[in-house]
């Protein structure tokens, strides 16, 4: 065999495969707006989604190897989350679609009260082409979301005829790899710190061991009842916002733009900080809502409850 | 335009389906052909070959995925014009690098037979599936899409140096695997 034989089989691999690694950067296809970077009150909107929806978080896939979560009962539970291409993905809350306005486009059509309701006549339409691969769960199969067939944060699942939406939660440490937030970031793509936004538009950077400090004290207070968490975030918020409207089990609300920005306002000069990030892979990466009385801080769109002398600690950190 | 759409404007032999074609995925297959050939007017000729090509093999075949049936297209139009630019001495850039680092693989030996090559190509499929993700798509972008190091480490927010760590390790593990098959390396 010769070298060029074999760069010339390399040409011919699994389209799949070519597929899975194509450059961004010459993607035929727009960045959706929620991957950009946003305005403060589009970022503070995206947040009032984010409060709304819970799902699992990053630490399912990193309990143990970043913050010695071995007794913090993080295993996931297979039969719920999926692995694919690498990630775990955990279905999503039916608040999501605000997260990523582009699904409120086909909302109306596949939405049943609040549950997505993908029939598999919507394959085609509204699904991607990414059949099953070697790491997707045994029991489902998993197509890439055709609003976003380049990136990988939301994934539709199909399970016994049912078919739902999926977002990435966490992914597979390689083997051997050092057990720190560096690491962590590194496989999800991330600088090794994170840039905290603030609403002036002025940055905030953490170390890694100021993150490192942050996971062990969420350690063991993530939130996990879904149906708890979205009731209780959800109660939390209107307690703070009263009239602001949210949508809730049914309830429809309307948001009120101007409203929203003047609590906003008022919310910030509290003390409270926000942070959002986006990946290059879609992923909504970390949000953190957090005043003096409790703190939820979302990771990878989990919360976690803390006391008023952990959220100091937060404060502190933040802060500092 | 949908792919399907696209297609059925080649079936009908509609210019438009270039037009759209190039619409669609133009900057795809410039960003591989200016990976090989590192040369904007290189790259956009090649673009135009590969439209050729497929103006002239739609129909009958109706390719799925059609990005990445073009894509490949593009990719060994890419190193043919390479091939003959290096045959001129007119210098391989990040290709001859590439073939540099395929010695750790293979030293080059005779040529294989089509059915060694068809083998080849299946172990290389099942070789890839069995990698990490991101050490699959790294070997990709560095094989298939021929980018640099500096490239996939500044696209995948990886050190320079552990892009090319897991590049050798890969080589090496990629190495094993043909040799298990039985492969003459």
């Amino acid at each position: 065999m010769t070298k060029n034989e074999l760069l010339a089989a390399i040409g011919e691999i699994d389209d799949r495969i070519i597929e899975e690694a194509s450059p961004s950067g010459a993607k035929e296809v727009t960045i959706p707006n929620t991957l950009k970077r946003r305005n403060t009150m589009t970022k503070f909107l995206a947040l009032a989604a984010c409060f709304c929806l819970i799902v699992g978080g990053l630490f399912f896939a990193f309990g143990d190897e970043i913050f010695d979560g071995k007794d913090s009962g993080q295993t996931p539970d297979q039969s719920y989350a999926v692995w694919f291409n690498g990630y775990l993905y955990e279905p999503i809350s039916h608040h999501y679609h605000e997260v990523y306005p582009e699904l409120s486009d086909i909302y109306e059509k596949i939405v049943t009260g609040y549950k997505y309701n993908i029939k598999e006549e919507h394959i085609g339409e509204y699904l991607g082409v990414f059949p099953a691969l070697k790491d997707v769960h045994p029991e489902g199969k998993a197509y890439r979301f055709s609003l976003y067939p380049d990136y990988d944060s939301i994934i539709i699942v199909e399970r016994e005829g049912e078919y739902s939406f999926y977002v990435a939660d966490g992914g597979i440490l390689p083997e051997g790899s050092p057990t720190d937030s560096t690491t962590t970031l590194y496989y999800y793509g991330q600088p090794t710190s994170f840039v905290f936004f603030y609403p002036d538009e002025s940055y905030k950077t953490i170390t890694g061991e100021e993150l490192n400090t942050i996971m062990s004290l969420l350690s063991g207070k993530e939130l996990t009842d879904y149906k708890k968490i979205e009731e209780k975030v959800f109660n939390e918020w209107y307690a703070e916002r009263g009239d602001v409207g949210v949508s809730f089990d049914g309830e429809e609300l309307n948001y009120d733009s101007a409203e929203i920005h003047a609590e906003f306002t008022a919310f910030m000069t509290e003390g409270n900080r926000l942070i959002w990030m986006n990946t290059d892979k879609g992923f909504k990466n970390l949000a953190l809502y957090y005043n003096s009385k409790f703190g939820y801080f979302n990771f990878m769109t989990k919360s976690y409850e803390l006391t008023e002398s952990e959220a100091e600690m937060l404060k502190e950190i933040i802060e500092s | 335009m949908t792919d399907e759409k696209i297609i059925d404007l080649f079936f009908e032999r509609d210019e438009d389906a270039i037009k759209e074609t190039d619409k669609k995925y133009g900057r795809y297959f410039h960003y591989i052909a200016f990976s090989v050939l590192g040369s904007d007017t290189d790259a956009e000729e090649t673009v135009n070959d590969t439209y050729m090509k497929a103006w002239s093999v739609i129909p009958p075949k109706r390719p799925n995925p059609f990005k990445i049936f073009l894509g490949k297209i593009t990719r060994r139009i890419s190193i043919n014009k390479l091939e003959k630019r290096l045959a001129q001495k007119r210098g391989g850039g990040e290709y001859d690098l590439i073939l540099d680092e395929l010695s750790d693989v293979i030293s080059d030996n005779t040529a294989s037979d089509p059915e060694s090559e068809i083998a080849l190509r299946d172990t290389l499929n099942l070789f890839l599936t069995s990698l990490k993700a991101t050490e699959r798509i790294v070997f990709v972008r560095r094989y298939w899409y021929m980018n640099s190091v500096k490239e996939i480490s500044s696209a995948l927010r990886i050190g320079e140096s552990k892009t090319k760590s897991m590049l050798m390790r890969t080589r090496e593990k990629l190495k094993a695997a043909l040799m298990k098959e039985g492969f003459e390396l």
